[in-house]
């Protein structure tokens, strides 16, 4: 992968460059180089894309409270802390696959909970999942098929940036007429909405009765009242209606928006909806939204150990509880005395916390306090190569790296900070060599 | 490279492919991970174990086996109550992990490793997943694994069926996705059906035209079988059959066998598509219809998917079958995904009970399939994992295939309806110990094209199994004396002792890259990752320390295959 670094003069654009700043995980991006390492997205990236691969590959010091130090200071600094801690952390956890199994390595050896700084909207999925399960679609799937979207949430461009442009009005289509999908946008705010669709003025607290009130709809029951949530009855008809007339139907949500104390019984809701619409006619649920590579933590940690995220590792069996091992609740409490936080992607905000802290942290990261060890490292998808998951679930996308690095990889730098703990022996190969 | 030898001095050698009959006593020889020749007079002899008359096998292959990608996540996380139940910690051997019927990676290792496998394979890797599936499988230790790319659903190869493609283009798209997805063989799922549920179809039978396509199952089955067999790639066409579960499906099944018509084809999870519908409940056993027709095909191997009682999961790409069944979830929570206009995945929690009618029938039928099909070499040991039950049961399926007695015994505490009815009981055949060292090491090595794998001649690769010779053969099984991955001691009487990393077990048959001209394009227009990135480097599988990539060779004209 290395191979992309040409060696001339004015090198070329690179096309079809993986974005890891969203759970879009869009990978059409074209992307020019200058000789210093300067990025800029020429073509088909969002907003956010075009700043964030602008952000310069800086050269950056590691800090030991506040003070400039080497890496192998650092690195020792960071090991004393852990070394003495009771009730440690790993957190954050927004980086590639490679980072991620090197935090969760790191927590096992720690006897340490591990969370993800966006897990809060990943665990309204999570646990109406383990309630209901699932019945969903993915991207690829619903580019080419889906010819009705309701959608529940606010600031859709936000959230899923191009979801219109890659999903919904989709250049070409097979099963569809590509611009022609048509739907409902349900939630707070009336603004315009999209070409085909119809804004209904909602709260999103309400999002499960409305949900519940359209399972009714779609099967003929008659619910009771004239309005559901702010929205008049003959409004949600219609939209039952288009459910049930659709060839394939969306129920589609940004978690984050939702009810913050119920986003899942919201889900489950929609998971109701969407097998009941089934029962006729085809329909998936869509969750949308997520960045800093969330769901990619979360099946990282789910196939090593069994367990989703808001674990506690290492000491013991892996021991899961979604709501005890909820890290923002735990450093609340005053419950973590060292916390290891990982910010090598967008999207984990450093928290706000006097708890002793070693964080490693992509370069122009905002900081509220200085912590006790700082480590800059690489931005996977610019600096390094990696991959990550989308956040529909079936696709994991490579990352390139697109600039010669000036900082260690996230998972070095985890690597480095496990050698410098009391060790358990590596598995050793079988064998040095591969076979080609 | 080292020049002392291990000895394993005085073990009957059981190796079904070599000349030692298993009764007279012999030495094995292991240098730098190989099976050796017996060394010149005055070698140095590293490491002596005296194995005193204990059996020897080579190290045991699954062919058939979810143990990791997008679904078995999914089913992870789907079922905590399982990981809460089945925990372990980490011990400075091993990292902790969790679960029994979808174990978590490392544990699947260990626990694959310590019952003297050391190869499994992974028979239902999407395209779309096939990144998610080899990073999972990166952290699976020990064994070797493979990959099988499912085929047959997904709306490229559909559409240039419909539009009369020559079998020349499909090879070549065929070869394509397996380079792409790093995957050793091709599998088909309920061909057409799982496209034709995205169109609201609920069934399809053989020679029911597809919804959208308007060609048949058939078609694309004798497509994708053709292929394979082109292009020399030792594992054919691996085939989930239509109609899972219905009662009556032997019928599909046999068809589709008549539809090869003398293709080389594998059949899996036979169990499930040995359905009759006589007797009040309309539901009976074909299996000796079934057996019968594959005993009278030497073209056709299968693996069994037989069932155990308990709670476990069903995972599928066959969301047509899932969608329907899911009524029958247990928990009462399940999962349907339609995927990347490539294929889908079902998940259905479900528990096995001895005393239900339909369950019972199900583990007599997989008993019968594997006891009234006469040849070992095409027939395979799974549970279909996790599907009929955890790959853990294995010893015990041993026990019941080798032990009429203890068979019979169980067979009395099922279902009585079953119990009285089942030919099961007048089946008199026991396995032999070459029997079992055929249909879990030699046969599938042979149908996957392992050369180097599932025999102990020089030059294998030394996969070695220890086994004390108990009369009790599930425990025999359960925990061999010594088990050694490439001449390496991982486990002593079914513990392990070191870790380490296996190979990824891939096939690379020519193909004109004329190909990605069309296939460009589709990615670009039609999915919603470009072709490039769809492609999986080999760099992405080396490039983490854990372990090679290792290319089965293709057949030519002069290879023997079935
Ligand atoms: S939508 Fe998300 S993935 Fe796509 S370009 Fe914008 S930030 Fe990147």
């Amino acid at each position: 992968m290395d191979d992309e670094l040409g060696g001339s003069d004015l090198p070329p654009p690179l096309s079809d460059v993986v974005c890891p700043f969203c759970a879009m995980a869009c990978d059409d991006l074209v992307v020019a180089r200058d000789q210093a390492g300067q990025l800029r997205v020429t073509a088909n990236g969002c907003a956010r894309a075009r700043t964030l691969f602008a952000l310069p590959a800086l050269p950056a010091h590691c800090f030991i409270r506040g003070r400039a130090a080497s890496l192998d200071d650092a690195l020792d600094a960071a090991a004393a802390l852990l070394r003495n801690a009771g009730s440690p952390a790993v957190g954050g956890l927004a980086a590639d696959t490679e980072g991620v199994s090197a935090a969760l390595a790191l927590a096992e050896r720690l006897g340490a909970v591990v969370d993800h700084a966006a897990s809060d909207s990943l665990f309204h999925g999570l646990r109406a999942l383990q309630v209901t399960g699932a019945m969903t679609a993915t991207f690829g799937e619903l580019r080419n098929r889906a010819d009705l979207f309701v959608l529940f949430g606010t600031e859709f461009d936000r959230h899923a940036p191009r979801l219109f442009d890659r999903i919904v009005h989709p250049p070409t289509a097979l099963f569809r007429a590509a611009g022609a999908a048509s739907g409902f946008l349900i939630g707070p705010g009336d603004g315009a909405a999209p070409e085909g669709f119809e804004r209904l003025t909602a709260e999103l607290i309400h999002a499960p009765a409305i949900a519940a009130a359209l399972s009714q709809l779609v099967v003929g029951e008659n619910p009771r009242g004239d309005r559901v949530g702010g929205i008049a009855m003959e409004d949600l008809a219609r939209v039952a209606t288009a459910l049930r007339e659709a060839r394939f139907g969306v129920v589609g949500w940004i978690a984050a928006t939702l009810d913050p104390a119920a986003g899942d019984v919201a889900i489950e809701a929609f998971n109701r909806l969407v097998v009941t619409a089934n029962a006729s006619t085809r329909c998936a649920g869509l969750p949308l939204g997520g960045k800093g590579n969330a769901l990619g933590a979360n099946y990282v940690c789910a196939w090593q150990y069994g367990m989703p995220l808001r674990s506690r590792l290492g000491a013991g069996p892996p021991e899961h509880d979604p709501l005890r091992y909820r890290l923002k609740s735990l450093l609340a409490e005053g419950g973590i005395d060292a916390l290891v936080w990982l910010s090598a992607l967008n999207g984990a905000e450093v928290p706000d916390t006097r708890t002793p802290m070693v964080v490693l942290a992509r370069p122009g990261q905002p900081l509220p306090y200085d912590p006790e060890v700082l480590i800059p490292v690489a931005i996977p998808g610019l600096d390094h190569a990696g991959s990550i998951h989308r956040g529909d679930g079936v696709a994991a996308l490579p990352l390139r790296r697109l600039r010669t690095a000036t900082l260690p990889t996230a998972a070095a730098v985890l690597n480095a900070l496990l050698d410098r703990l009391p060790a358990s022996p590596h598995p050793a190969l079988f064998r040095e060599t591969a076979h080609v | 490279m080292s020049d002392a030898y291990t000895l394993l001095r005085g073990g009957r050698i059981c190796d079904p492919t070599g000349t030692a009959d298993g009764d007279s006593l012999g030495d094995l020889y292991l240098k730098d991970g190989r099976i050796a020749a017996p060394p010149p007079d005055g070698a140095r002899i590293g490491e002596v174990i005296d194995l005193d008359g204990r059996i020897v096998m080579a190290g045991a292959i699954d062919i058939h086996s979810h143990i990791g990608g997008g679904k078995v996540n999914l089913a992870r996380l789907l079922l905590p109550e399982e990981h809460r139940q089945h925990g372990s910690a980490p011990d400075g051997l091993r990292r902790s992990g969790s679960g029994l019927f979808t174990p978590s990676s490392f544990v699947t290792g260990y626990r694959y490793a310590e019952m003297g496998y050391t190869a499994a394979f992974e028979p239902a890797m999407l395209p779309s997943n096939a990144r998610h599936t080899h990073l999972e499988l990166a952290d699976v230790p020990i064994i070797d694994k493979g990959c099988y790319a499912v085929l047959g659903n997904d709306d490229f190869l559909l559409e240039r069926l419909a539009a009369g493609a020559t079998q020349s283009e499909v090879n070549d798209y065929v070869a394509w996705i397996l380079h792409a997805t790093q995957a050793v063989g091709v599998k088909v799922v309920n061909p057409g059906g799982i496209s034709a549920f995205k169109f609201n179809q609920r069934r399809l039978d053989l020679d029911e035209a597809h919804p959208h396509y308007g060609i048949t199952p058939r078609h694309i089955l004798t497509t994708l079988a053709t292929s394979l067999s082109d292009l020399g790639v030792p594992h054919p066409l691996h085939i989930h059959c239509n109609n899972l579960g219905i009662p009556g499906n032997e019928s599909v099944t046999r068809d589709t066998i008549a539809a090869l018509d003398g293709l080389p084809a594998h059949l899996t999870h036979l169990q499930f598509h040995s359905y009759g519908t006589e007797g009040d409940r309309r539901f009976s056993s074909a299996a000796a219809e079934i057996a019968e027709t594959v005993n009278r095909s030497p073209n056709i191997s299968v693996d069994v998917g037989q069932i155990v009682f308990g709670q476990t999961i069903t995972a599928s790409a066959d969301i047509m079958s899932q969608f329907r069944n899911s009524g029958l979830a247990s928990p009462r929570k399940w999962v349907c995904t339609d995927i990347e206009c490539d294929g889908g995945c079902g998940l259905v929690p479900f528990r096995y009970r001895d005393k239900a009618f339909v369950n019972a029938l199900q583990w007599a039928i997989g008993l019968e399939l594997f006891l009234l099909i006469e040849d070992p070499w095409r027939v395979y040991l799974t549970t279909d994992h996790p599907n009929g039950g955890p790959f853990t049961s294995y010893p015990h399926l041993i026990r019941l295939l080798m032990d009429r007695s203890f068979r019979n015994e169980q067979l009395a505490r099922i279902n009585p309806d079953v119990a009285a009815h089942s030919r099961l009981g007048s089946i008199d055949r026991e396995y032999t110990l070459e029997e079992i060292a055929i249909m879990t090491r030699a046969g599938p090595a042979r149908v996957l094209g392992l050369r180097e794998r599932g025999h102990l001649r020089p030059g294998a690769v030394a996969d070695v199994v220890v086994y004390d010779d108990l009369p009790d053969r599930e425990a025999m099984f359960a925990a061999p004396a010594w088990v050694f991955k490439n001449g390496r001691q991982v486990a002593r009487n079914g513990a392990l002792t070191a870790t380490g990393w296996g190979d990824t077990i891939v096939v690379r048959p020519e193909f004109d890259s004329a190909i990605e001209r069309r296939l460009k394009p589709w990615f670009e227009n039609h999915q919603t990752v470009r072709l490039g990135n769809f492609r999986i480097a080999d760099g992405e599988i080396l490039d983490h320390g854990r372990g090679g990539l290792s290319i089965v060779p293709t057949l030519t004209a002069s290879d023997s295959c079935f």
